[in-house]
């Protein structure tokens, strides 16, 4: 079970003083959805595993850095994660020419029993809010997310119009957000 | 720009797919706007359902490597004014150890980090032939174990330094010469990526001769925190792209150049 947002942004505070114990919370909290992101965008175990270190010596350093007022951390730390495996893909390319389509796998509807054993409850609720998407807001969603490409490379690879592709993404993270609230909201 | 474009904005950019410049844009509308801004927020919260279904469990190695790499890095101030940095920024700085420094972007509210970085383009700016001096060793400051922080924080608080600003692609970078510290400080915020599989490499420029300094790539906050242990006070300097691992000789235009102290 993870622990709440405002937990865990307290520990931000104890993490900025140079508190080990408090960052291997962290660590404790973030390291799935963290390692889950620069996999799934990098696809490559190795180079996520880079990522993830990456990423948490960010946290490590810019902890006095974070405003509870302007956001949440897990999204902040998501943010950072995405980024990060992004610009590595990247990088990648720059050496070679890869297939990013092959290997972009959808969200399966179910988990494997290693995944379900971290954090299932909110893998789980995100799964699930994700089946809540039409197929076409999905796809295009995971494109831009999972495959680190813009709107126009969306629409590209999608073979749709560049306003229907905007229009994809954009319905499918209000949709999101609106799940999110009747979540919320129950 | 309409509000249906704004919208669209912050969506695609929460969703990460805006390009570099999309995003620049995006970052120059939520500092203008706080409404929007906590909006984005918003709908980057919503964008976290995409980031938790993928999450997968890292091997359990990863933890013990994890602990242990912060042990060596020096955590930041919760002020964003320049300050000494840690001391293993970077030449060369590859991601796992580049200066991550403020998250404070200057067009962003704190938090609000934005996803993708600038591509560089490079202009098409006409430079001077110049001619590569080699001074193997003399120059390049490799500090790995250096107390580089107090140094940096010597330099840059000196009251007789003289800082150089660099112009061209690069605005923002500039360099803290200190007479007396017998060193210099490369430092900037918001500075542009190079490109994929390309490092920027800082130069220092006598007449028509350009000198090797170091390479090195911003941070992921696009912060740069360079010690140079070399004043050369009279130089100018300059900024090239290259290849990883850097050049002996530079193989592209200046892309920033200094103009002499300020």
């Amino acid at each position: 079970m993870t622990i709440e947002n405002a937990t865990l942004a307290a520990l931000l505070p104890r993490v900025a003083t140079g508190d080990h114990v408090a960052f291997a919370t962290l660590y404790d909290e973030l390291s799935s959805m963290v390692f889950g992101i620069a996999k799934r965008v990098a696809r490559d175990g190795t180079h996520a595993e880079e990522i993830t270190q990456e990423v948490f010596v960010d946290l490590w350093r810019l902890a006095a850095r974070f405003d509870a007022a302007k956001g949440n951390v897990r999204s902040w730390a998501a943010t950072i994660a995405h980024r990060r495996a992004v610009d590595r893909v990247r990088s990648e390319q720059a050496h070679r020419n890869r297939e990013r389509v092959d290997a972009l796998a959808v969200v399966p509807a179910t988990s494997g029993p290693e995944e379900q054993a971290v954090d299932g409850e909110s893998r789980q609720r995100a799964v699930s809010a994700l089946g809540r998407l039409s197929p076409p807001q999905r796809e295009a969603l995971e494109l831009a997310y999972y495959g680190g490409l813009t709107h126009v490379e969306v629409a590209d690879q999608l073979g749709i119009a560049l306003g229907t592709a905007k229009t994809r993404i954009r319905d499918g993270l209000l949709r999101l957000r609106s799940v999110l609230r009747e979540e919320a909201s129950s | 720009m309409t509000n249906d474009d704004a919208s669209d904005l912050l969506a695609l950019g929460a969703a990460g797919a805006l390009s570099d410049d999309e995003y620049d844009t995006l970052e120059q509308l939520l500092a203008a706007d706080p409404l929007l801004a906590g909006e984005y927020r918003e709908l980057q919260a919503s964008a976290l359902v995409l980031a938790e279904a993928a999450s997968e469990a890292p091997p359990p190695s990863l933890r013990a490597s994890v602990l242990e790499a912060i042990n060596n890095v020096e955590q930041l101030p919760a002020s964003s004014t320049a300050q000494p940095v840690t001391s293993e920024v970077s030449i060369e700085a590859s991601p796992a150890d580049a200066s991550a420094l403020p998250a404070s972007h200057p067009h962003a509210p704190s938090n609000v980090v934005p996803i993708r970085h600038r591509r560089w383009m490079i202009p098409a700016t006409a430079a001077a032939a110049v001619v590569m001096l080699l001074v193997a060793g003399l120059l390049v400051n490799r500090f790995a174990d250096a107390p580089s922080g107090d140094r940096m924080s010597a330099v840059l608080n000196d009251d007789d330094a003289a800082t150089h600003r660099l112009t061209g692609s690069l605005e923002g970078l500039r360099v803290v010469t200190s007479t007396d510290e017998s060193a210099a400080v490369l430092i900037g915020s918001d500075v542009a990526l190079p490109d994929p599989g390309k490092v920027f490499q800082l130069w220092a420029v006598h007449d028509d001769l350009m000198v090797d300094i170091a390479t090195f790539t911003p941070a992921a906050t696009g912060e740069v925190a360079i010690l140079i242990n070399d004043d050369r006070d009279d130089a100018e300097w300059a900024v090239t792209m290259e290849p990883e691992g850097g050049s002996d000789q530079p193989t592209s235009d200046p892309i920033a150049i200094s103009s002499g102290p300020a």
